[in-house]
């Protein structure tokens, strides 16, 4: 009886698995403004992560810096020999420095604010669906009142009464992420609920963390990773706009939406290179996640993909 | 009615005659007057406002205005010799008796509010008219800065009150036997908004105040026929008004409004250095201060040599060159030295090495942690000299942690004496003596001394010059005794002076403007090309 069982569990396969890096390829093949948003994405997250080697200056350290080398045009000569790609600010800062250390703060926030708060996001919504009953009343009343508020309202109330600092705008903006993949994981996983394998798994006492961590999870999981870089790109933006009302990381230690705001009050004097060069990046970065984001999500949908 | 239609007209005429003779004058200030009356409120915008209307026995210049000049009788006794043929906007001649009147006024409270030189007035004992033209002052103590004080007394008609015939008996209560003073709607409305100035009240709202010309006054006629006073706050809308001709002055426009009328025809600016002085304060307490930590534990800011580093270390020819355009100067003491009264100081070094030396020398070669706290939305450019500052203290060795925060929370922060080291901007009306003696005096609630000595600075030679001030009759003795008060200050270093601010005002090309270091905005200062 064994032997029957896993005989017919286990069918001969007429061609192998894919290899993770022939899904990619099928994902990506043919559709080139994704790759190319692909590349803007490594490309991004390299310059950030290896900013500290290549940028020319340290933005951050202030005794670099010299507000005799302050609001020079591109290209022009620094104090200290160097050359300015994209100019200075105001008090010297090397515009082209502080895009590469301002993508490390904007993508540390983005990430790390969206993987903390969609993994609670995900993890309260798999326990209102596994739940049921209050639980998920409160959960789901929870993330109703959280979707009512426009959440740059949302973020800046909370900026307000906390302080501000890098680490209060993650939590800001973990607050507002996880309430959307709550509902999301919510609806998958109450359709998963009603197949076989989750009764199997109840008629075999299993617990409901290992019924959610093990099956549910990995079954409720796909659609979240889908939205994942919109989320992310979000994230970019709303941290951008904190940063650019003043709330956000401290004026010491800029990331894009504080270059530009820097920059707005010297646009109508001419001095465009200050605000232009780090929305011009904001722009570009958040146009690649959102091409990439999109392709991943065609292909995720059935429909679409039955096309190509 | 009448008089609105006028100026409504006048204002049709210049937008058709495309402003070759404008009669009325459209200013906006950056914040709102807070009221006809003119002893309640102080602050530049409604004192601006209000000298259009009322004057005083001295001007803002310390010169007599509504006197002709004054005689000590004894150093507690003075008589004030009025100026004659001046008449109020109602017709009635100016007399001793306005000015005993104007006194009372002020010491009465309305709605048991304190007027605004109530506590100036406090060492008055009596006001006494002697004839027609003379009024004489009596004080508790020798009180020389009276002269000084009486700006503040803006001179109202007795007329406006309900006051018995007969001559008026002073007292410090207000009472002085008068029957009803006028209420604010009076003034507003303008029953008593009665002054001696060279414009008269038409209507006034907090936005938008409207005032003609006085065509009796004294002195010489004002060429503006009206004023009309529009109050902005914000500051780029106040910039679009001007540029699409709905004013012909606005006060404060930003450093980068003013860089986009470079090379512009239709527009101008015009500046004048003011007498806010912009400093670091630094509390020199020996236990040590709150944000400020060395290595050994030690409290690096009670000394000197660090203080005096920490100056060496800024270059302030580069913040006001490169972060104001020039539109600021560089301070070499606690009050501005272009001021009546301020000593003349040597320029404050700039020589990082020199610095870094001295650091060492005070044993501190390895710099120290210092949190500098700057608000962040209270004066122009403040962040960006901030974040200058924190650029030359990090060259000499300085770990400078940066904190702005809103004006709200800085201010409370300063008041509950939380902040080791911040910036701050100070100026105040009646000259350098009065600033250093509230910020650096050792603190005395009954001489009125050092009441924001946030630094915590106590010195023996300065109090002893500054007390050696506060009774000198004396103007050249007086200015003296300054001096030896704000060199020893300087030589100790509790603050550091950073810079100058001065007003800035955008107008039409056509305009000229004569400002003044008061920061007030006004029409005797706006004049055709």
């Amino acid at each position: 009886m064994e032997t029957a069982v896993e005989h017919t569990m286990t069918p001969k396969p007429d061609k192998p698995e894919p290899t993770m890096w022939e899904r990619f390829r099928k994902v990506f093949k043919g559709h080139p403004m994704a790759i190319a948003g692909l590349i803007g994405v490594t490309l991004f997250i390299l310059t950030a992560v290896f900013a500290p080697f290549i940028a020319p200056q340290n933005p951050y350290d202030l005794a670099k810096l010299d507000i005799l080398d302050g609001l020079l045009p591109p290209g022009s000569r620094l104090y200290d020999g160097t050359y300015s790609a994209m100019g200075t600010d105001a008090l010297g800062r090397d515009i082209l420095s502080g895009v590469m250390y301002g993508l490390r703060i904007s993508l540390f926030v983005a990430f790390t604010a969206v993987l903390v708060g969609s993994t609670i996001g995900v993890l309260l919504g798999l326990l209102a669906a596994l739940r049921g009953g209050w639980v998920e009343t409160i959960i789901m009343r929870a993330v109703d009142l959280k979707i009512s508020f426009p959440g740059i309202l949302l973020a800046l109330m909370l900026l307000a009464i906390f302080g501000t600092g890098v680490d209060k705008v993650i939590y800001a903006l973990i607050i507002g992420a996880w309430a959307s993949k709550a509902r999301l994981v919510r609806a998958v996983a109450l359709s998963e609920m009603k197949k076989e394998y989750i009764d199997a798994a109840r008629l075999a006492g299993l617990s409901d963390f290992r019924i959610m961590t093990r099956f549910l999870l990995p079954n409720s999981i796909s659609p979240v990773l889908v939205v994942l870089p919109m989320s992310i790109s979000g994230a970019i933006g709303a941290e951008a706009t904190l940063s650019f009302l003043g709330v956000g990381v401290p004026i010491t230690e800029p990331s894009l939406g504080l270059l530009i705001a820097n920059g707005n009050d010297y646009l109508l004097s001419g001095k465009w290179w200050i605000s232009i060069f780090p929305g011009a990046v904001l722009v570009a970065m958040v146009l690649c996640i959102n091409v990439v984001s999109d392709r991943l999500r065609d292909h995720a949908n059935p429909y679409l993909r039955a096309k190509d | 009615m009448k008089k609105t239609l006028t100026t409504l007209a006048a204002a049709a005429a210049l937008m058709v005659g495309g402003g070759a003779q404008a009669e009325v004058l459209r200013m906006a200030y950056s914040s709102a007057p807070r009221s006809v009356d003119p002893y309640p409120f102080g602050g530049a915008t409604t004192a601006g406002y209000k000298e259009h209307i009322y004057e005083a026995l001295v001007g803002h210049d310390d010169q007599p205005l509504l006197s002709t000049g004054w005689t000590w009788n004894s150093p507690t006794s003075l008589t004030v010799h009025l100026r004659e043929g001046v008449s109020f906007h109602n017709g009635e001649p100016f007399t001793a008796r306005d000015v005993v009147y104007s006194a009372c006024r002020m010491m009465f409270k309305i709605d048991d509010k304190r007027n605004l030189l109530t506590s100036s007035m406090g060492p008055l004992t009596d006001v006494v008219a002697e004839g027609d033209h003379a009024v004489r002052f009596e004080t508790k103590n020798p009180y020389p800065l009276w002269i000084q004080k009486m700006k503040f007394l803006s001179i109202l008609s007795a007329s406006g009150g309900d006051v018995p015939d007969g001559p008026i008996t002073y007292d410090a209560t207000g009472d002085c036997g008068i029957t009803a003073y006028p209420t604010r709607d009076d003034f507003e409305n303008g029953d008593a908004a009665i002054g001696t100035g060279p414009f008269k009240h038409v209507s006034f709202a907090k936005e938008f105040a409207v005032m003609e010309r006085n065509d009796d006054y004294w002195g010489e006629a004002s060429k503006w026929e009206g004023v009309e006073i529009s109050s902005v706050s914000n500051s780029g809308a106040r910039f679009a008004g001007l540029l699409a001709g709905d004013y012909d002055l606005i006060e404060n426009p930003t450093n980068e409004d003013i860089t986009a009328l470079d090379g512009d025809d239709d527009f101008d600016f015009s500046g004048k250095p003011a007498w806010r002085t912009m400093f670091v304060v630094l509390d020199v307490n020996a236990e040590g201060a709150p944000g400020v930590t060395a290595a050994d534990g030690s409290a690096p800011l009670a000394n000197a040599k660090v203080r005096h580093a920490m100056s060496l270390a800024i270059n302030r020819d580069a913040i006001t060159d490169r972060l104001f355009g020039g539109n600021a100067t560089p301070a070499n003491q606690y009050a501005p030295s272009y001021r009546a009264g301020a000593p003349e100081m040597p320029a404050l070094e700039y020589d990082a090495d020199k610095a870094k030396a001295l650091l060492a020398e005070a044993g501190y070669p390895d710099g120290f942690t210092l949190q500098f706290n700057a608000p962040s939305d209270r004066y122009p450019n403040g962040t960006r000299v901030a974040q200058a500052l924190a650029q030359y203290w990090s060259r000499i060795g300085i770990t400078v942690e940066l904190n702005t925060q809103p004006w709200s929370v800085f201010a409370k922060a300063r008041r509950a004496r939380e902040m080791g080291a911040f910036f701050y901007g100070w100026g105040h009306p009646q000259g350098p003596a009065q600033m250093i003696s509230f910020a650096f005096a050792t603190r005395d609630k009954d001489l009125g001394l050092g009441s924001s000595n946030y630094s915590n600075y106590s010195s023996e030679a300065f109090d002893a010059a500054i007390k050696a001030w506060a009774v000198e009759t004396d103007a050249a003795k007086a200015d003296e005794h300054v001096g030896n008060a704000m060199r020893a200050a300087m030589a100790d270093m509790p603050g550091i002076p950073v810079y100058y601010t001065h007003s800035l005002w955008a107008h039409r090309a056509d305009l000229t403007v004569d400002g003044r270091q008061d920061e007030r905005t006004s029409a005797f200062m706006v004049s055709y090309k």
